[in-house]
């Protein structure tokens, strides 16, 4: 499948102000892609350039092989559904989904045919005539979505829609979208603040920061494998060491913790994620580091249980998840436990 | 039931005055002036129940023709002031920041402050024969006989104009100040054109604030007296100033009081069109 969307160096100046600097990425057709990054990163400006609603001050950004410059987000081939959702509240469900063709001039009959196969699509057939003040969160969303799905755009931009919802209809909402985008096969361009989201639907998400992405990737390697700090310190949770002396293939933190990790390069920082370290592992692996703790409390969270831990012999704090299975049920604090964690997931940068 | 009773005496005490008010100078001066509409002298000099006073307004070509204009201008007046107050509306509460639109929203409240015969000697000063349009006109040559503008149907209209598009500008842009941006961002984004986002967004969003507007304009225009009177000319008669002359000039106060109900009715019976064709409901542009 060929890229649909070609954001070519891409940067946005406002006066002094740098938003975006020199982002270049490919999206796939039909694929789900996340734009995630924490607030005043520059994702929405960079939304806002692919829609429309902002020039860029350098670069191009070219959807289905055109050019998009000067065009208006009236002739672009996108929609976008607003972070406010911005359902128009004097008219009702249908005239909402509908605004779009009659400002194509479609024929009558092919716009009832097209609202009421969409409104169908995302399960809201016999609410036509309500109003979109009477609606639920979750109902108001699919009316957004349909709003912009029916008009066929290449592209969907979603500006953090989901941000307004409440927890449980959030984790409804995310798998339903996900859900729809398979089914349709138009291409996302999601944005989101919440990694969960991303993760969870993206085929491939991009980490920003300050202006700029970190990584592109799959859900997975972004987790697995972020390439710089700031993924590692931003996707998932993660211990983080800062690094105060290295020595042939031995690292020591700044609270002198020493662990040994062959063949790595200059590092100032590291980065170990909760599940990656193994309790009372069975010792005798070399591409292991194996080491005791003493556990100071359980921090009991459901599934999300974790053990907050010191290193013996150091002054270094390490969380560790805890399983919640019978196995770990008779640890208490001060307790203290062998720990291992396979060197690939000391992440040094 | 302490808590009840305490609650009732604060509520007759807040009652009493609207409803002292609303009684003593609304509804019993309604309710007598509605009887004294159905009477005339009889020749014994006794008053009589009659429907003459309304009959006499149908009879005279004068009364119901300025009836008839009186209406239609108002609604004119209406109509323009929506045309010349909506740009302004729109501008100060979303083309600029709102630390300007304070300061601009309080220079349009100035001629307010100095009260409607102040601002329209005012006019008299701009728009009579020697006044300062027609000199500057006539200094740069564009005319060389002044341009007869006092006392005519033009300058009634300005004066009535200038004392009630405030009265629009106010409410439009409080329904305009609560229209998100990003719905008219949404409209282009759906491929609507400028104009198809001004009538069908804007225009329908604003619909409650510019028919609370309408309404507040419509009602102080038909009502106005000053104005017809001083910058209107002698073909440009207001219905008040008949109702006034009925009062004041011939003392016959069941005639006068017979126009004043029918101004009622009138005014009344547009808002109710108004309101019927815009769909909206009083309640809602009430508030």
């Amino acid at each position: 499948m060929g890229n649909i969307l070609e954001v070519k160096n891409v940067s946005k100046y406002f006066g002094d102000f740098t938003a975006v600097k020199d982002v270049d990425f490919v999206v796939e057709e039909g694929g789900f892609f996340s734009i995630l990054g924490s607030s005043g990163c520059g994702k929405t400006t960079l939304l806002r350039m692919i829609a429309g609603f902002l020039h860029e001050s350098e670069g191009e950004i070219i959807i289905r092989g055109e050019s998009m410059k000067g065009i208006p987000p009236e002739k672009r081939p996108v929609n976008i559904v607003f972070q406010t959702l911005a359902l128009f509240p004097m008219m009702n469900v249908r005239e909402n989904v509908a605004f779009g063709l009659k400002r194509q001039k479609l024929d009558k009959t092919e716009i009832d045919s097209r609202v009421n196969e969409m409104l169908s699509r995302v399960g809201l057939q016999g609410f036509e005539k309500k109003k979109v003040t009477e609606l639920s969160g979750g109902q108001r969303q699919r009316v957004a979505i349909a709003r912009s799905l029916v008009m066929k755009p290449s592209i969907l931009l979603l500006d953090e829609p989901l941000g307004a919802l409440d927890r449980k209809l959030r984790e409804h909402m995310k798998v339903e979208l996900k859900l729809l985008q398979k089914e349709i096969g138009t291409t996302f361009i999601y944005i989101t603040h919440d990694q969960s989201e991303a993760l969870v639907m993206s085929d491939k998400i991009a980490v920003m920061h300050e202006g700029q992405f970190e990584q592109i990737d799959t859900p997975r390697n972004l987790y697995k494998n972020p390439k710089t700090a700031f993924v590692a310190g931003f996707v998932g949770d993660s211990n983080r060491f800062e690094l105060s002396s290295q020595e042939a293939e031995s690292l020591t933190t700044t609270g002198g913790w020493t662990v040994s990790k062959p063949g790595i390069e200059k590092a100032d920082l590291m980065f170990i994620r909760p599940e990656a370290l193994i309790l009372y592992p069975t010792e005798g692996d070399n591409d292991f580091e194996y080491f005791d703790v003493t556990i100071k409390t359980i921090l009991f969270d459901g599934s999300n249980t974790k053990l907050s831990t010191i290193v013996n012999g150091s002054d270094e704090e390490l969380l560790i998840s805890l399983p919640q299975n019978a196995q770990f049920e008779s640890l208490q604090e001060g307790d203290s436990i062998p720990i291992g964690i396979h060197r690939d997931d000391l992440k040094c940068y | 039931m302490e808590n009840k009773k305490s609650f009732n005496v604060t509520f007759y005490l807040l009652i009493v005055p609207v409803l002292l008010w609303l009684v003593l100078l609304i509804v019993l001066p309604h309710i007598d002036l509605l009887v004294s509409s159905f009477k005339i002298e009889n020749d014994n000099g006794d008053m009589v129940f009659s429907l003459d006073n309304y009959i006499a307004f149908f009879k005279h070509k004068i009364y119901w023709l300025t009836f008839v204009k009186t209406a239609a201008y108002a609604i004119g007046v209406t109509i323009l002031a929506f045309v010349i107050t909506f740009p302004i509306a729109f501008y100060l509460t979303k083309v600029i920041s709102k630390k300007n639109a304070a300061f601009l929203v309080l220079l349009l409240l100035i001629p307010l402050w100095v009260g409607e015969l102040v601002t329209v000697y005012g006019w008299m000063v701009l728009l009579g024969d020697h006044g300062i349009i027609n000199h500057f006109l006539m200094t740069l040559g564009i005319i060389d006989k002044p341009l007869n503008m006092l006392y005519t149907n033009f300058s009634m209209i300005i004066g009535l104009l200038y004392m009630s598009m405030l009265f629009m500008v106010v409410p439009v842009m409080s329904t305009l100040e609560s229209l998100d941006d990003s719905l008219i961002e949404a409209a282009s984004d759906l491929g609507a054109s400028k104009w198809a986002i001004f009538t069908r967004i804007i225009i329908p969003y604003s619909m409650p604030g510019i028919v609370s507007g309408a309404i507040i304009v419509f009602m102080l225009v038909i009502g106005d007296y000053l104005a017809p009177n001083i910058l209107g000319g002698k073909s440009s008669l207001w219905f008040t100033e008949q109702i006034y002359n009925e009062f004041l000039s011939t003392f016959n106060w069941n005639e006068g009081a017979a126009f004043g109900f029918l101004l009622l009715m009138l005014s009344s019976g547009i808002i109710w069109l108004a309101l019927k064709l815009s769909g909206q409901k009083l309640e809602k542009v009430g508030s």
